[in-house]
């Protein structure tokens, strides 16, 4: 026999308010794990030499080629068992959804960098830069800025997918969610606010990525390109 | 002459792309103060010839003699040779997220190191020498007409206070009224002694601002000489040929 039980509106409203903390700063910690991966693995990829364009190829194919659940379960489970270091549930949730978001990551820097031309890197060259000089100077302040929009957009799919954190026991917003059904069982009303959540934080986001395209985006070139889910 | 009047000396000059040679020994040398043309067929390697200068395409053989040094012996650091190099593009080249006055600034405060200060002020009274309306010294590149972009590419090499400027078809890429008032500036250079190598099809700036006109020509210099010789009076037939088929070009085709 199933018992529930109705749960008053603020206190069901706070407690997904709570899970969608965790999602966020979830979220951040991920993100930025990612940018800290990605951005080098993707110079590697573009300036290294053939063992370490190799090494990051390989990174990068393995983790874009892996289910997140399964980077999870790799990390959460096995690694233990492997290497004898244990993880908390929080940190693995970060460094799996952080290193799957690296490979993504990296593919929007390498794009960006690709996309500064040739002649703007003979230009300097001619002027006699050295190569650390012109990827600083030259070529990263513009694959940066035409890296934006799609970087706010992998942002917005890392924040999606914190949901499968909850596979590790972390309670963000759709972990709190299916409590709530599991006391009330009514999951059209709990899942249904639940993606209400997920859209307000989204929605922002996407015209933030498209005003900070319009804001940044390289003067007199139209700007980036808009971002749609 | 004295070594010290010669700028640049080119001895035998080769490069080959695969099974393809492009440059068969090239030799040539450019005084200071001089500005020498190089005219020829396009495709022909007169573009590879310009980035062997700086070794931004590595030559297989010859010397090339810059200020006294080889610079294709080792040891030779060819970002201090560069440096002393100017380039000017067909396609201008600028950087495109720097305004005019950042782009001709950068070179002077990364590679040559000066201040903020002193990079503007020398970037500014390279602009002016270049004639780029003040409005323009903010504005991006993709916010100037290719005119404009390229009179900045000029003053970014000429900040630089270069030995030689290499100017590789420097007006290609542009209609005939902007292509003029690019002219026109290279022209003031040449009248104020700046040394310069240029590759172009401007027969006309040939005729009345360079010192030397070469032919290039199968991957040698073909034939050389004086201007009004060669462009009115080549002894070479392929000479004569090619500035046939340009003077055809130039009235709307034969």
């Amino acid at each position: 026999m199933i018992t529930s039980t109705s749960v008053p509106l603020d206190i069901a409203l706070r407690m997904l308010l709570n899970g969608a903390k965790t999602t966020i700063v979830l979220s951040v910690f991920s993100i930025l794990l990612g940018l800290l991966i990605g951005l080098p693995v993707a110079l590697m990829e573009t300036y290294g030499g053939k063992t370490l364009r190799r090494v990051a190829m390989v990174y990068e194919g393995t983790l874009r080629g892996i289910p997140l659940l399964a980077i999870y379960f790799v990390i959460f489970y096995s690694m233990p068992m492997l290497i004898g270091l244990g993880l908390s549930p929080f940190l693995a949730a970060v460094v799996g959804l952080g290193i799957r978001s690296s490979a993504y990551q990296s593919q929007i820097f390498r794009s960006g960098i690709q996309a500064v031309d040739e002649g703007q890197i003979e230009a300097a060259l001619s002027l006699g830069m050295s190569q650390w000089q012109i990827i600083r100077h030259i070529v990263l302040p513009q694959a940066l800025r035409m890296s934006i929009p799609a970087w706010m957009n992998e942002y917005v799919i890392v924040l999606k997918d914190t949901s499968i954190a909850l596979a590790l026991g972390i309670v963000e917003l759709t972990r709190q969610a299916t409590y709530l059904v599991s006391i009330t069982a009514e999951p059209f009303r709990y899942y249904g606010l639940a993606a209400l959540f997920y859209l307000a934080m989204v929605l922002p986001l996407t015209y933030l990525a498209n005003w900070m395209g319009k804001r940044y985006g390289i003067k007199g070139t139209g700007g980036a390109m808009d971002v749609r889910l | 002459m004295s070594d010290s009047d010669r700028v640049l000396i080119i001895r035998n000059l080769t490069k080959r792309f695969g099974e393809k040679p492009v440059l068969k020994g090239i030799s040539f040398e450019v005084e200071r103060g001089e500005t020498k043309v190089i005219i020829g067929p396009s495709g022909a390697g007169k573009s590879t010839l310009l980035r062997c200068i700086n070794r931004l395409i590595e030559p297989d053989g010859g010397e090339i003699i810059f200020n006294g040094t080889n610079i294709l012996e080792r040891g030779v650091d060819i970002r201090k040779i560069r440096a002393k190099i100017g380039f000017v593009f067909q396609h201008f080249n600028l950087f495109k997220h720097l305004t005019a006055l950042e782009n001709v600034k950068i070179g002077l405060k990364v590679v040559r190191g000066m201040s903020d200060e002193e990079a503007e002020k020398k970037a500014i009274k390279a602009l002016r020498m270049v004639h780029l309306e003040e409005d323009a010294f903010h504005k991006y590149p993709a916010q100037l007409s290719g005119g404009q972009q390229q009179r900045v590419a000029i003053a970014r090499a000429l900040a630089m206070e270069p030995e030689i400027i290499l100017f590789d078809e420097p007006t290609s890429a542009l209609d005939p009224q902007l292509a003029g008032e690019v002219l026109d500036v290279m022209r003031e250079l040449a009248k104020k002694k700046v040394t310069m190598l240029v590759v172009t099809h401007e027969i006309g700036f040939a005729l009345n601002a360079a010192d030397e006109v070469l032919f290039f020509y199968d991957g040698v210099i073909w034939e050389k000489g004086k201007p009004e010789e060669i462009l009115y009076n080549p002894k070479r037939k392929e000479t004569r040929e090619f500035l046939k088929r340009i003077a055809d070009l130039s009235v709307g085709g034969p």
